[in-house]
């Protein structure tokens, strides 16, 4: 691979870390004016030409932070981070909500403080199991294969196995206490 | 880019970054637009995109140019040039 090879490939790496709109619509008008700029410095001088390459590399490292945090300003992205966070909430609060409901119902007379704590991370856990499983959904629902990346699917499946270990293992230990057994911690 | 480093007498080194964050701006406020011209496609990359000043980018440079005519004009009245400035 040669130097102008190399460099144009680096540029065109360093792109792609431009939001998704920002890339479509600039990343090869982007290219060109950077290959036209190489062009031109290499026809000038090849003095001080690292230092210009330097330069352009830094200030499109710039520009990429400024446009990344100019989007996350905009609150696009916390929108689609809250609407993607609403359906798992909303699911996970139905599938505690009954036990939340045995323990007050059950456990009103002695006297304790609401477990917060408790319910917090039963919820919690659901939460992050379905946020694991969601993408592995779409891909199923549009088509696509799971397994095109076997290692990524393997982590996602070892975690789901253990969230769902952990939440049944918290629901098994707590169950005498939503029951109403007293002296149970 | 090399424009507006002869105009700025070297002072402002402008890179792709800054120039097409400028230009998605300008873009998005409606005062550059995607231009239907091109130039020879056997003398250039027919790829090549070319933007020109909208109707909407005059008057927001005419009134640019203005305000900063003004601003220059109050200074003059009031005499707040430097001695060593000439205009």
């Amino acid at each position: 691979m040669n130097e102008k090879t190399t460099a144009h490939a680096l540029y065109r790496k360093l792109l792609t870390l431009y939001p998704r709109n920002f890339k479509e619509q600039f990343s090869e008008s982007m290219e060109q004016t950077f290959n036209d700029l190489y062009n031109e410095q290499k026809r000038q001088a090849d003095r001080g030409f690292f230092s210009f390459m330097f330069r352009i590399f830094v200030e499109t490292a710039l520009g990429i932070i400024k446009e990344n945090i100019l989007l996350l300003a905009q609150g696009n992205v916390m929108k689609n981070i809250l609407t993607n966070l609403r359906s798992p909430s909303i699911i996970s609060f139905i599938l505690v909500f009954p036990f939340m409901f045995l323990e007050l119902a059950n456990r009103r007379n002695f006297h304790e403080g609401f477990p917060i704590a408790l319910f917090g991370l039963m919820w919690l856990l659901p939460v992050v199991f379905i946020l694991i499983l969601m993408p592995m959904s779409r891909s199923l629902r549009t088509g696509n294969s799971i397994i095109t990346n076997p290692i990524i699917l393997l982590i996602r499946v070892v975690f789901l196995a253990l969230i769902a270990w952990m939440w049944l293992g918290l629901l098994i230990d707590q169950m005498p206490c939503f029951l109403g057994v007293p002296n149970c911690d | 880019m090399k424009q507006v480093e002869i105009d700025s007498e070297g002072k402002v080194t402008m890179g792709p970054g800054t120039l097409y964050g400028s230009l998605k701006r300008m873009l998005e406020a409606g005062l550059v637009r995607e231009s239907d011209k091109r130039v020879d496609p056997e003398m250039d990359d027919e790829r090549r995109i070319y933007y020109q000043i909208t109707g909407m980018g005059t008057e927001a440079l005419a009134a640019e140019l203005e305000r900063y005519q003004h601003i220059v004009t109050i200074a003059q009245q009031r005499k707040l040039f430097p001695k060593t400035f000439s205009l």
